[in-house]
């Protein structure tokens, strides 16, 4: 398999472990070109809120070129995906989730007492940024702080619940 | 068969109403005091187990095909049916159905032959036109000029998929769903939509009653040998023009049998007393050429002016209301013609049998074996006698 498509696979394993370790369902895009990978839902009467069962669509994305430093990390998205993100007008507020995964290979670690996906991945909300123009691609900055975590997605969906947007 | 929809474009097409209208007439019941731009409808199954279906309210949204397709899914594992007849139900649930079914005799392969299949849609667009134009008027017969609003009607209904089993020609009409389905999905929308019956059901509904008419009418004329049952039948909207768009089937050597049926719209009821199912055999195919000749030939009576002396008049209580008997000539004949007035016709009359004046009106004159009648009466004024043999009615015998 190619880099590129070990990148993407990896990428939608580890949100998808993330996702069903926090109790979600997790969906994987069934209608194309729409740059949402994954969709998380939470099950009826799993979190109460005066929006409903909350959604999330999260496009996945993967890189090996963040070494850990600074507080944020750049990446660059292509200007469709970039578009489809900070879409203001959606039914279902959509994050991007970058992971980052070592240089080598050594993304995942296995023995009888663990399993180890590395290294982390982080969140953004694009909703409302700006247009970009002609250009073909643009950089965003994602917070180092937003570790997509367990409790981070929990925390996104409770607020999706009782706010209806993040 | 297991198909998953992912066409943007198609699922774009499903509207929000269309999907609510579909929902409510399938038992799903919407879940309230909730808010944001997907609304949420619950169904209970045997299981006890409820399950939500989640509905996009803006179709111009980046993110309504997708949500369309989860949709999608959901309700065909809820009701254990495919997506492609689910797409079909929920395109159909803001339309009138009609299906023209084509039976062949045997062959149950869903295929007849070109000509045929020309001949079945031809029926379909004629009697659809013949029940738009009788929606407009009643008639025995329209000109080749139809009325407007009965072609403007008929162009705006679309066919739909046809359906395997037999040949089955399917149109769709759009009509405007109940004020209690669109304001589920526009609850702040001033609703332009008003509580009168929309055209396009009125035209359905005349269509209904129709063909059962219709159908009644070429048993009756069978059995009496006689043509009056299609005349009366025109109040109910029979014409030779829908007569033509049944018998255009005459020509099929295959086809032994017609079947048309309507389904209501699931987002706008229709009247439960309306048969809905109306069948033509071959050889009704033939009586209905017949009948349509017939009408044809009798529809110059349409619109036509009689005058004579009112002969007796009636007024069974207070209001000005009553029937009028016009010794008129009719055909070269002197006949008793029935005319129903009110109000300031029947003043008019009253006045013309009291001066011994003839009485002039105009409307659509219709006869059977028992009495002449004129219908839709209109235009009425009084006309001195030109000599005594206008008056002569009043002392011989008529029909």
């Amino acid at each position: 398999m190619f880099v590129t498509a070990k990148k993407e696979q990896f990428s939608l394993a580890f949100i998808h472990a993330v996702v069903t370790v926090a109790g979600f369902k997790c969906k994987y895009a069934f209608v194309d070109d729409d740059s949402v990978d994954i969709d998380v839902a939470a099950s009826r009467g799993q979190l109460s809120g005066r929006f409903g069962a909350p959604q999330i669509g999260i496009q996945a994305k993967c890189t090996e070129k963040d070494d850990g430093s600074g507080d944020r990390i750049r990446y660059k998205l292509k200007a469709k995906n970039y578009d489809d993100l900070r879409e203001a007008h959606l039914h279902i507020p959509r994050i991007l989730v970058l992971v980052c995964v070592p240089s080598d290979t050594t993304w995942l670690l296995e023995s009888e007492e663990s399993l180890v996906l590395k290294r982390a991945a982080y969140w953004v909300s694009l909703r409302g940024a700006e247009p970009i123009g002609e250009q073909e691609s643009k950089t965003v900055y994602i917070p180092r702080v937003n570790r997509f975590t367990v409790d981070a997605l929990a925390s996104m969906m409770k607020t999706v619940a009782s706010e209806g947007q993040l | 068969m297991k198909v998953t929809i992912v066409d943007r474009q198609a699922l774009g097409a499903l509207s929000p109403i269309e999907v609510v209208a579909y929902l409510r007439a399938s038992g799903w019941i919407e879940a309230h005091g909730l808010e944001g731009p997907l609304r949420t409808w619950e169904r209970r199954l045997d299981s006890g187990e409820v399950v939500d279906a989640r509905v996009p309210m803006h179709p111009n949204w980046r993110d309504y095909a997708p949500l369309m397709s989860q949709l999608l899914e959901v309700l065909s594992e809820t009701e254990a049916r495919s997506q492609l007849a689910i797409f079909r139900d929920i395109g159909e649930a803001t339309s009138d159905v009609i299906r023209f079914r084509a039976d062949s005799g045997g062959r149950s392969d869903g295929t007849i032959s070109l000509e045929d299949s020309r001949r079945l849609s031809e029926c379909a667009y004629r009697t659809v036109l013949a029940a738009a134009s009788a929606t407009v008027e009643r008639k025995r017969a329209f000109p080749a000029r139809k009325p407007a609003k009965a072609i403007e009607f008929t162009d705006s209904v679309r066919t739909g998929q046809t359906e395997r089993g037999s040949y089955v020609v399917t149109l769709l009409s759009r009509v405007s769903p109940a004020l209690s389905t669109a304001q589920a999905v526009l609850p702040h929308i001033e609703s332009p939509l008003s509580p009168e019956l929309p055209f396009s059901r009125a035209v359905t509904i005349t269509m209904a009653r129709a063909l059962a008419s219709l159908e009644a009418a070429t048993l009756a004329s069978v059995s009496a040998s006689s043509m009056d049952a299609f005349e009366a039948a025109v109040a109910d909207g029979v014409s030779a023009d829908l007569c033509d768009g049944i018998a255009v089937l005459q020509g099929s050597k295959v086809i032994s049998r017609l079947d048309i049926t309507l389904s209501w719209s699931s987002a706008r009821p229709g009247p439960p007393d309306v048969v809905r199912c109306s069948s033509f055999t071959p050889e009704a195919f033939e009586v209905l050429g017949e009948a349509a000749t017939r009408l044809r030939e009798r529809a110059a009576l349409d619109g036509v002016e009689i005058s004579g002396p009112v002969v007796e008049l009636t007024r069974p209580g207070e209001k000005l209301h009553g029937e009028a008997t016009v010794a008129a000539i009719v055909e070269g004949e002197r006949r008793k013609v029935a005319v129903e007035l009110w109000g300031d016709s029947w003043k008019v009359a009253d006045e013309a049998m009291a001066k011994r004046w003839l009485l002039v009106c105009r409307g659509d004159l219709h006869r059977d074996s028992r009495q002449s009648r004129l219908k839709n009466p209109r235009d009425f004024r009084l006309m001195p006698p030109k000599s005594d043999d206008d008056h002569s009615a009043e002392d011989g015998e008529l029909e």
